[in-house]
């Protein structure tokens, strides 16, 4: 198999369905002549031509709010913010206009539109550092991928721009050089299936992109102590793979949710709900969340590494958990 | 900018009867509205709904618009059912935003009507992109978008008019200034005099015409669409238009200087007047006119009550595609 | 550099403890690779280990001691054995005491602790937590399950017991000890019920005499237990046991016997016994009972068994209430055959009579399918025949198979007594079809014309769906409904299928045509007999 890095399999993923369906246009701030401020969208202004590939103001409200519009009267916008963050920033837009203008109108109109927004990372303060997924989740009428592998990053992006709703899509900053094998020919990763990282029966970790990383690194070194954990990326937030999580606690009996976000009222904090509510009675030791205590993501990179899980906290959490 | 076609008496007599039934019919919703029977839930129109109409006599029946939340003139434009709007209001069968959005968001997307933002001026931002959609699927057709001078304040104003004019999309962007931002006088929220002004800053034509004259109104809108279908752009159209009412049903407008002899001002007896003068309409082709306007009120009425509640479901439904 | 440790082996699935029964080496003797070091023993036998490295012996585990299996039970070599080695995880002391005192009357545990105590129907405040933070975890009641006896006498006893003069007191050990516990855990946890039946046994005295010609070593017993075996194979919804709410059906007959040895009272376990000529049996029940008295029983010879038959006639006993053994649904006592008075055609004569008390797990079998099986094994015993005893009740399998091998699209049946009800069985699944009671039934379940219709909805369902895969369509529901008229001969049959899909009606009536060519249920209908398939679409609304 090929081995593409993140940032290729998500410039394949858009290149493929541009080529696909002419429906398909790209825009955002520097995406076109620059190639994106990441250089993810590199060339695809040479293959598709200004008409569906080209660059917008900073103006994150009509870059969203056009993407509605057009996605209603037909196209399939792909819309890159530059940060992850800015789904604030364009907060109507996507909250309202993305997620709600088709159940305002009844079902009249259908929402093709992916928003691809690079969430994580470190250095780039608190504005443009985070990983807003738990807002997107939050809201209705939003489906939320959250890919942590190559693979996933291509097919789940090539899902996305085929889907009739409005998907927000996070990349993850750090992981844009990951290398990883992407098979050949059609990839399709369906949205609402979690995937089992790695089997193990001493506790659950649910973790997906940076925190996928570090929990592989942990369990890694847990297993040579003998602990055998389980990881369970969920791949999409919204649809959310209740079940895979919840048969993985009925064999483990305990979970830890390790999020690159604010620990309050954030995805662990929805994963918690759900296992008492649905799983209480499989549950053996007290659910635990690692998260970014609630605090903005400062710029300093050790500061940062104060805040964010580590491999070590996550280490230290279920040695804790399992002694 | 040269001037457009004008208007032919076939047009402005159907101005004139599309105007007659949009003020009755919201009267009669603000009866049903004070009787109990329906929620408050209008920003009645009267006074704008000649100019809306006019403006909308400027475009094709295969054009789109966006609108504000001033009355339902619009929706009747383009033949909107009047029973389907009160089925909005009351949460019936029928309702065209199944009880989601209620007659703020009428919807009716084969007769060009695309629906409102809740938030104000929201759909700035939607319409470039249904022109966006519009120039590379449907070239040669538009989309106007009704605002109020009150949302011309907010920020999706500057974005979306500065991204339409860059990609000369076929939008045009017709602002109902009535003077108010529901109670705050535009001379106190808004720094230039006219909203037109802008255009300046967009680099785009800015007309700003009387609202109150359907014929003038024709005549820049039947210029900005030829411009837009031509490929050139936007233009932003200004139309100085009377609020007769208040801002929603029980709005007793305690704030406005100009309560005792606004009625004066109210364009509708005015084109009735005219057409009178003209001789194109005699006073039974009047009276006729209105009696089958209150006949087609009566009868949606009657309609929308014979309609049963949308089900409990419906609640649950339309979230996604 | 490290000694070499001595595990408590794991001798059989069922095994959780066993005893140090005499060390054959003395601590801190040198021993060789090879040597006879200990005996140890389980619930069932003995076993003796040798030693798998050279160096001295250090005993950790005494003599007549009894320790979790994977205990280290002693280390050889010549480093020093280091503290601590000895205690097994599960008999560890807590760490910190339950604080009950503070919280009375509320008892921590975790949701999984508290779950897993209602289904073993364990009181959770009798338990002491392990853990540090003074909750019950799951651990701690399955361990409790586990063991599943009181260290303590019960209160009341004890204090009958200090007002009367103690002789001796003596440590329950080795097999007494787990008998006792075994025992103990069967009584709490399965609900008996026992049925009683008189069986006239002067045939099966006939055959015996008839047969002891051939086979020189024919018990009673073992026709007992060949019937029993026959008889439960026809009744395989008996054939199970009940853990954590789920009924667990085992494939094929294992009958186990009780066999008094040097070392107690030991079970071995006829396998497949349905699928043995008497001939045949007899020769493994021989084995067996050799193989217990010399303490040689290998795990494969040993419970859990289908269905154990005890028989304590010799003793002269007519009738008792026994105890199923764990793991197992049912225990068939057999009582003395003795000379009873009995009225035959309306005159009282004398018959040689013998009593089967056979306890049920009532989780398992409720009266009626308890009832099947004392019936149908009083029925067999009446009536056994020298000729299919001595036949392979299976052909197919002429050695001993504890798996029935039925294909797909093969199915047996069994109908027992003058009930309409007919159990079906393939591979892996059972279920039962029979009448309503206004047609003579006791609708124990679905009447064959409404299982059919089953079938053949299922069936054109599933090929909708077949076809839809090699399409690439997706269909997110499917829901079905069927209708014959309700009396007499079926000369039409309605279907209508309420397909979920966002896919085209036109597409979906593409599937329909190709689903009723691949429903070859519909296949099986006479062509007179009229079908009709409505399809009725429902565009999704969620994702």
């Amino acid at each position: 198999m090929p081995t593409r890095t993140y940032s290729q399999a998500i410039n394949d993923a858009l290149a493929e369905e541009m080529q696909r369906d002419e429906n398909v246009i790209l825009y955002g701030q520097d995406v076109a002549v620059w190639g994106g401020i990441f250089k993810v969208t590199d060339g695809l202004l040479e293959k598709f031509g200004p008409d569906r590939v080209f660059d917008t103001p900073i103006s994150e409200s009509v870059m969203v709010g056009a993407g509605v519009g057009a996605a209603s009267m037909g196209l399939r916008p792909v819309v890159e913010l530059q940060f992850a963050d800015f789904v604030i920033t364009a907060g109507d837009e996507i909250f309202f206009k993305a997620g709600m203008w088709r159940y305002m109108h009844g079902g009249a109109h259908t929402i093709p539109l992916v928003v691809r927004a690079p969430s994580g990372g470190s250095g780039f303060g608190p504005e443009h550092s985070a990983c807003p997924e738990a807002f997107i989740m939050h809201a209705p009428g939003l489906l939320c991928a959250v890919p942590s592998t190559p693979e996933d990053a291509k097919g789940l992006l090539k899902q996305a721009i085929r889907l009739d709703n409005p998907v927000i899509y996070f990349e993850h900053k750090l992981l844009y050089q990951m290398r990883g094998e992407v098979p050949d020919g059609e990839v399709l990763t369906p949205f609402g299936k979690a995937v089992v990282r790695r089997e193990g029966e001493a506790v659950t970790l649910v973790a997906w992109q940076g925190m996928l990383r570090r929990a592989l690194a942990a369990a890694e070194r847990l297993s040579q102590e003998g602990i055998e954990v389980e990881i369970v990326d969920p791949r999409t937030l919204n649809p959310f793979d209740r079940e895979t999580i919840i048969e993985s606690v009925k064999k483990t009996g305990a979970c830890i949710v390790v999020e690159e976000a604010y620990r309050t009222l954030g995805v662990g904090a929805e994963i918690g709900a759900l296992l008492v509510e649905e799983a209480l009675p499989y549950l053996d030791k007290p659910f635990k969340r690692l998260a970014i205590p609630d605090v903005p993501i400062p710029t300093s990179q050790h500061l940062v590494d104060a805040i964010v899980p580590s491999v070590d906290d996550i280490y230290r959490a279920v040695k804790d958990l399992v002694d | 900018m040269k001037k457009g076609e004008p208007m032919d008496q076939e047009q402005l007599v159907r101005v004139y009867k599309t105007s007659e039934l949009a003020r009755r019919f919201e009267a009669k919703i603000v009866e049903l509205a004070m009787a109990g029977e329906l929620p408050p839930a209008l920003h009645v129109g009267a006074g704008q709904e000649v100019a809306q109409i006019a403006a909308i006599e400027a475009l094709r029946p295969d054009d789109y618009i966006l609108y504000g939340h001033r009355g339902v003139a619009y929706m009747i434009a383009r033949g909107v059912s009047l029973a389907d709007m009160l089925a909005d209001m009351a949460g019936k069968e029928g309702a065209t935003s199944r009880g989601k959005g209620g007659v703020m968001h009428v919807v009716d997307v084969p007769k060009g009507i695309l629906g409102e933002s809740g938030t104000l001026g929201g759909s700035f931002v939607v319409s470039v992109g249904v022109g966006m959609a519009l120039k590379r699927k449907q070239p040669d057709t538009v989309v106007t978008y009704f605002f109020g001078d009150g949302t011309a304040n907010r920020g999706p104003f500057h974005e979306a008019l500065n991204w339409a004019a860059v990609q000369k999309l076929p939008c045009i962007y017709f602002c109902e200034n009535n003077g108010f931002a529901i109670s705050m006088p535009t001379s106190r929220s808004t720094a230039v005099e006219n909203i037109a002004d802008r255009a300046a800053g967009y680099n785009v034509p800015g007309v700003v015409v009387d609202g109150n004259d359907p014929v003038a109104v024709y005549e820049v809108m039947e210029q900005a669409v030829a411009r837009a279908r031509a490929g050139h752009g936007p233009t932003l159209i200004e139309a100085k238009v009377t609020r007769l009412q208040g801002h929603y049903v029980a709005d007793q407008q305690e704030y406005r200087a100009d309560i005792d002899t606004v009625a004066e001002k109210d364009p509708l007896p005015k084109l009735q007047q005219t057409l009178c003068d003209r001789g194109i309409l005699t006073q039974t082709d009047v009276d006729d006119i209105q009696a089958d306007a209150d006949q087609q009120v009566e009868a949606a009425v009657a309609a929308m009550r014979a309609a049963p509640l949308l089900a409990p479901e419906v609640a649950l439904q339309d979230v996604y595609a | 550099m490290q000694n070499t440790k001595v595990l408590m082996p794991k001798l059989g699935q069922a095994m959780t403890e066993g005893v140090v029964m005499q060390w054959h080496r003395k601590d801190g003797e040198r021993v060789a690779a090879g040597d006879l070091l200990v005996t140890v023993e389980t619930d069932k036998a003995t076993y003796d280990l040798e030693a798998t490295a050279s160096g001295t012996l250090h005993v950790v585990v005494p003599e007549g001691e009894e320790v979790p299996i994977h205990t280290v039970i002693a280390e050889i070599g010549d480093a020093p054995v280091q503290a601590g080695t000895a205690s097994a995880p599960p008999a560890a002391e807590p760490v910190v005491q339950p604080q009950k005192a503070s919280r009375p009357g509320r008892i921590l545990a975790s949701p999984k602790a508290k779950r897993l105590a209602a289904e073993h129907g364990i009181d959770l405040s009798t338990l002491t937590p392990s853990s540090a933070d003074s909750v019950l975890s799951a651990a701690d009641v399955e361990r409790a399950a586990e063991n599943a006896v009181a260290d303590q006498p019960p209160a009341a006893a004890a204090h009958i017991a200090s007002r009367r003069t103690e002789r001796e007191r003596h440590p329950l050990t080795g097999i007494r000890k787990a008998a006792a516990r075994r025992v103990q855990a069967a009584w709490q946890t399965i609900p008996h019920i026992v049925q009683m039946v008189d069986v006239d046994a002067s045939g099966l005295q006939a055959i015996r005499e008839r047969l002891r010609t051939d086979i020189s070593e024919l018990t009673l017993n073992d026709l007992i237990l060949s019937a029993a075996a026959r008889v439960l194979a026809g009744l395989p919804d008996l054939n199970g046991t009940v853990e954590n709410e789920e009924l667990i059906l085992y494939d094929g007959v294992d009958i186990g016997f009780a066999v008094d040895s040097p070392r107690g009272l030991l079970v071995p376990v006829i396998r497949g016994a349905h699928d043995l000529s008497i001939t045949q049996l007899v020769r493994e029940r021989q084995r067996l009972v050799e193989a217990a008295r010399a303490g040689q029983l290998q795990p494969a010879d040993r419970g859990p068994a289908s269905l154990t038959v005890s028989n304590l006639g010799m003793f002269g006993i007519r009738a008792g209430t026994p105890v199923i053994n764990l793991g197992e649904p049912i225990l068939v006592f057999v009582g003395a055959v003795e000379e009873r008075p009995v009225v035959h055609n309306g005159q009282i004569v004398a018959r040689p009579m013998l009593t089967l008390s056979i306890a049920y797990d009532h989780r398992v079998a409720d009266g009626v399918a308890a009832s099947r099986l004392s019936q149908g094994l009083k029925e067999a015993l009446e009536d056994l025949d020298s000729k299919s005893l001595l036949e392979i009740p299976n052909p197919q399998s002429p050695t001993p198979s504890p798996q029935e091998a039925l294909g797909k699209r093969e199915v047996r049946s069994v109908s027992a007594g003058g009930r309409y009800a007919v159990q079906v069985r393939s591979h892996g699944h059972v279920w039962s079809l029979d009448e309503p009671a206004s047609d003579g039934g006791e609708d124990t379940g679905p009447d064959p014309v409404t299982a059919f219709l089953g079938a053949l909805l299922s069936c054109m369902t599933i090929a909708f769906k077949a076809a839809a895969r090699r399409r690439k369509i997706t269909i997110e529901r499917i829901a079905g409904h069927a209708k014959a008229p309700p009396k007499g001969q079926v000369k039409e049959i309605a279907l209508t299928l309420a397909v979920w899909s966002a896919a085209s009606e036109q597409d979906l009536q593409t599937l329909l045509e190709r689903a009723k060519r691949g429903c070859y249920v519909s296949g099986l209908l006479k062509p007179d007999i009229r079908l009709t398939v409505e399809l009725v679409r429902h565009v999704p609304d969620a994702v």
